[in-house]
């Protein structure tokens, strides 16, 4: 059996075999490298510089010198401690308002028969898409002070005495946020009583447990690693998000870390970087901390949650003559959803705001839209919009498949790295990486600075984690002798890229695709301090004009975006079959 | 034509724990020659067409391709796969659904940059040679099992490669459908001519359609030689086990004799006659191998049971009969041990709970077993040892 080659090779010089094992590395890890030193180049410098600016005195990062005033000064007065506890109260109290209404609405729309499941389903799915900001704008027409909805019909009823809500504090600050986190923590809730395995409640229920007793000892344990997890979600998103804190909160003095790091830079003279990149500083650390918290949860439940992919539904409750009592808690959610969209597109149509009431409707106008659609910051706010969120969304694709490749199909420290690496935004809340990307290019030779470029690199930095996330799903189910059969055949690598494998992942590379660009239109944060008079996305365009009070112009424009989302919502709804079996949550938020 | 030279490869699922998925596997295909690598799951026969094909690339060794290396490990040379000029079948088949039939073969040419006009030839003429040409503009989708099987094969051979790369490419058909790729897969190798390495776990197969085979077993070739020679004159206990179903009966030496020689073996109360495949002394563990075909089963009579078991005669009960259509198989129990007989033709009448007497044919082969009796693990030193005056030469 002796097989011993019959030429004798002369040996290679060891010289000429290091440098063959390190091209050969290379050639092997090629495209994994490529998208190593993107990324990097990418990710890295504006986290970097935003942490160290706290550190560097001056406005210019490269040339101040080096000091702790700016922690001492946050630190000081007690400002910066207070700003982080509003910060825990808020998004804690919130993200458990939410999640405990989620599971409530989750135990209704999936575990029995109430009506308007499927509305449910699409009403979540197009909240994902309204811009925050437009939200918390509705939620002012209807709760504010003076003219709200609310407050005329406590007058109509009570009188001129009559009790008078005011959005402007904690309760209704956390009740708004708890409404925005609402369809993702439903999103992440649903699936958990969905597939709750039927048999161990049956078993409840032949030992003679009751509905309600069943549901307290079987069900509710079942589901509690899921619940954690969306309300740890939640608190993250609470942490991040800017756009309520700063419409509700600020009037009310109220004030977290996202908007301390705005009111550092915009509202302030003389913008303080140092005190905002502290405060950047500390966002993230909360960020991180949150994240790991999360990431703890979600280990220890996959040994808990008896969650299994078999098709099997569990039984779903009859509730006969409760059945359309019950729809008060289905219709919760497009009520909650749609009450501020309303009231948007109630005071488009009128040229001088007025609470909803039968007597104004004859003052209804289209000028509010012939002005709007006439005007040309809008026009072109309404274009970056669109340009930018196809950018980024092609862009996070492309990179995010690039890298799951490397990830699942050469794996090793590097494409592992590159991973990690690409997840590393995720740390970063939006305000807080506006802050970075504007700090690296405000003194940067790359001469992007004001220009929509600089916001792109945001928006890619931003959905870098979710174009990884989406290509690995997609990547993972498919076999990879598709790809080896193309290899085997002679192609080159970037020809099974593009020959074979975008199109075999076009469905996951569309929806991924299209999430991102829904993300993007609804972006205020991350764009906010890269914005500016020339240089609008649609958001940042309503957030300027509702600042300057015409709120029938910022209602109007508002109006003009959900147009379109609610057709991409559509087209998500129906790509993704949210709502099906299948439908694993999209993202976070 | 295909030399394959030491090949190794280690895997570390856990850091602790390291598996030998190639241990120093080496063999020659000759030009024209359909090779087959037989194994169970795990036996490292996939591995080794996975880097012949430079899916996988090996610790160390060497792959030459006509005269060429593709793969050396002393050299840190690796051609990557799409360099090495190969046809591949998968197990999966790996059709490309977002492709028709015509463009799933015609890929292998579009990379290779040929004219349009010998594209459409050379497809249409691997379409009619796999009798699908009809089928030509359909969707790869709505392809039926067999048909996406020849489909995988037009496209691994359209190119005419320099060498054909087969993974398990009829586990996935049902059993009819198999029977019938396998004379359709021969008659395609020896049409085209083309070199070929056929990976499968089913030793019929293996039989069926080689003119070599080698036998894995954990990372090792343990056997390797024509269909025949691995059938009759297997080398070991395992390679007596894997092919065909043979009996495997627990024995002593009750005679020692020279290697290659007659010996007897005492079986349960009686004795009977094989052939010494390696030394061993008088009242060593062996293990006497039987074809269950080559066992002779009759019912016993009166004057059988009268007499006391002579040698190769075994009486016993009949436990259980399984009818195969073409034979019958009859499960044994002779004075405690469990022997398989087969009998081919009508279908004999002897049923559950006859008294049998069995005549074990005298060229059974004998392996020596370790000193403890447990069923040995293949150690290479015994599969090494040359065995000339037993086995047909091997090579």
């Amino acid at each position: 059996m002796s097989t011993h080659s019959a030429v004798d090779q002369a040996p290679v010089p060891a010289t000429t075999l290091a440098v063959r094992r390190l091209v050969g590395a290379t050639q092997r890890n090629a495209t994994t490298i490529l998208v190593a030193v993107a990324m990097g180049a990418l990710i890295l410098p504006p986290i970097a510089t935003v942490i160290y600016s706290g550190f560097v005195n001056g406005n210019n990062v490269w040339h101040g010198a080096r000091t702790l005033d700016h922690y001492r000064n946050v630190f000081s007065q007690g400002t910066g401690l207070k700003t982080i506890e509003n910060t825990f109260i808020f998004s804690a109290a919130s993200a458990l308002l939410a999640v405990a209404v989620a599971a409530i609405v989750a135990f209704f729309v999936e575990r029995t028969n109430a009506p308007f499941r499927r509305l449910v389903y699409f009403t979540v799915i197009v909240a994902l898409g309204v811009p925050i900001v437009v939200e918390a704008m509705g939620w002012i027409l209807l709760l504010g002070p003076n003219s709200s909805l609310v407050n005329s019909v406590l007058q109509g009823i009570f009188g001129r005495g009559a009790p008078q809500v005011d959005v402007y504090g904690w309760t209704w600050m956390i009740f708004i946020q708890a409404t925005i986190v609402f369809p993702a923590a439903f999103l992440l809730v649903a699936p958990a009583f969905r597939f709750a395995d039927p048999a161990l409640e049956q078993a409840a229920a032949v030992s003679g447990a009751g509905y309600l007793r069943t549901l307290r000892t079987v069900t509710l344990p079942l589901v509690r690693p899921s619940l954690l997890a969306a309300v740890l979600l939640s608190l993250i998103v609470g942490i991040e998000s800017f756009e309520v804190p700063a419409l509700i909160g600020t009037p009310a003095h109220i004030n977290v870390l996202s908007t301390a790091i705005y009111f550092e830079i915009s509202n302030a003279v003389q913008p303080d970087f140092g005190a905002a990149a502290v405060y950047a500083t500390l966002l993230m650390a909360c960020t991180i901390f949150g994240l790991y918290l999360y990431q703890r949860a979600t280990a220890r439940a996959h040994r808990f949650v008896t969650v299994t992919g078999k098709g099997y539904r569990p039984d779903k409750i009859d509730l006969m003559k409760f059945r359309w009592p019950s729809a008060l808690a289905t219709l919760l959610v497009p009520l909650i959803i749609l009450a501020p969209v309303f009231m948007l597109l109630w005071a488009s149509f009128l040229r001088y705001y007025s609470a909803p009431s039968v007597h104004q409707v004859r003052h209804f106008t289209l000028l509010n839209y012939h002005d709007v659609l006439h005007s040309a910051s809008f026009l072109d706010a309404l274009k970056n919009t669109f340009i930018l969120g196809l950018g980024a969304a092609v862009l996070v694709m492309a990179i995010g498949l690039v890298t799951a490749w490397g990830v699942l199909r050469r794996p090793s420290i590097l494409s592992r790295g590159v991973d990690q690496l690409g997840s590393l935004p995720l740390v970063v809340p939006g305000v807080v990486l506006s802050l970075a990307v504007l700090r690296v290019f405000i003194n940067s030779p790359i001469p992007i600075y004001d220009t929509s470029w600089i916001i792109l690199v945001a928006l890619v930095i931003h959905y870098l984690p979710w174009g990884l996330r989406f290509n690995h799903a997609g990547l993972i189910t498919q076999h990879r002798e598709l790809e080896e059969a193309a290899d085997v055949s002679g192609a080159s690598r970037l020809r099974v890229f593009v020959r074979i494998l975008v199109p075999l992942m076009r469905p996951m590379l569309f929806a991924g695709g299209l999430f991102v660009f829904m993300a993007t239109m609804r972006q205020l944060s991350l764009v906010i301090f890269l914005s500016g008079p020339n240089l609008n996305v649609v958001s940042s365009w309503i957030w300027a004009i509702w600042n300057n009070a015409a709120l029938p112009e910022a209602a109007t424009a508002a109006v003009v975006v959900i147009v379109p989302v609610l057709v991409i919502a559509a087209l998500f709804y129906r790509l993704t079959g949210a709502g099906n079996d299948s439908s694993a949550s999209v993202g976070f938020r | 034509m295909l030399r394959v030279t030491a090949l190794e490869k280690r895997f570390s699922p856990r850091k602790s724990d390291i598996v030998r998925a190639l241990d120093g596997v080496s063999f020659n295909v000759t030009e024209g020659k359909l090779f087959t690598l037989l194994g169970a799951s795990g036996s490292g026969k996939t591995t080794t067409l996975r880097s012949i094909a430079g899916l996988e690339r090996p610790d160390a060794g060497r792959i030459e391709i006509d005269d060429v290396a593709v793969f050396d490990g002393s050299a840190a040379l690796f051609v990557p796969p799409n360099k090495r000029d190969l046809g591949m079948v998968f197990q999966s088949y790996a059709i490309w659904p977002h492709m028709t039939v015509f463009e799933n073969v015609a890929f292998p040419l579009r990379v290779k940059h040929r004219g349009r006009a010998e594209i459409r030839e050379a497809v249409e003429r691997t379409l009619t040679l796999m009798n699908m040409e009809h089928l030509a503009k359909r969707s790869a989708t709505l392809l039926s099992g067999g048909q996406q099987q020849r489909l995988a094969l037009a496209r691994a051979i359209v190119g005419n490669p320099r060498l054909l790369l087969l993974d398990e490419p009829l586990s996935n058909l049902d059993a009819k459908l198999r029977e019938r790729m396998r004379f359709e897969l021969k008659r395609l190798q020896v049409e085209t001519g083309l070199t070929t390495v056929y990976v499968t776990h089913d030793q019929v197969e293996a039989l069926a359609l080689s003119d070599e085979i080698a036998l894995m077993h954990d990372g090792r070739i343990v056997q390797q030689g024509p269909p025949a020679s691995i059938y009759h004159s297997p080398e070991s206990e395992y390679v007596a086990d894997f092919i065909g179903s043979t009996n495997l009966l627990s024995g002593t030496l009750r005679e020692a004799a020279a290697v290659g020689e007659a010996c007897v073996v005492e079986i349960g109360g009686s004795s009977c006659a094989g052939v010494l495949t390696a030394a061993a002394v008088s009242g060593a563990a062996v293990a006497l191998t039987i074809r269950p075909e080559s066992i002779k089963i009759e019912r016993a009579t009166r004057s059988h049971s009268a007499e006391p078991s002579s040698a190769g005669a075994l009486h016993g009960t009949v436990r259980s009969s399984v009818f195969l259509g073409e034979s019958t198989d009859f499960l044994v129990d002779a004075e405690g041990v469990e022997i398989r007989a087969r009998v081919s033709g009508m279908k004999p009448e002897i049923g559950i709970g006859d008294a049998v007497l069995l005549t074990l044919p005298a060229q059974g082969l004998v392996f020596p077993r370790e000193a403890s009796g447990v069923t040995p693990a293949i150690e290479p030193a015994t599969a090494d040892v040359p065995l000339e005056s037993v086995a047909e030469s091997v090579l």
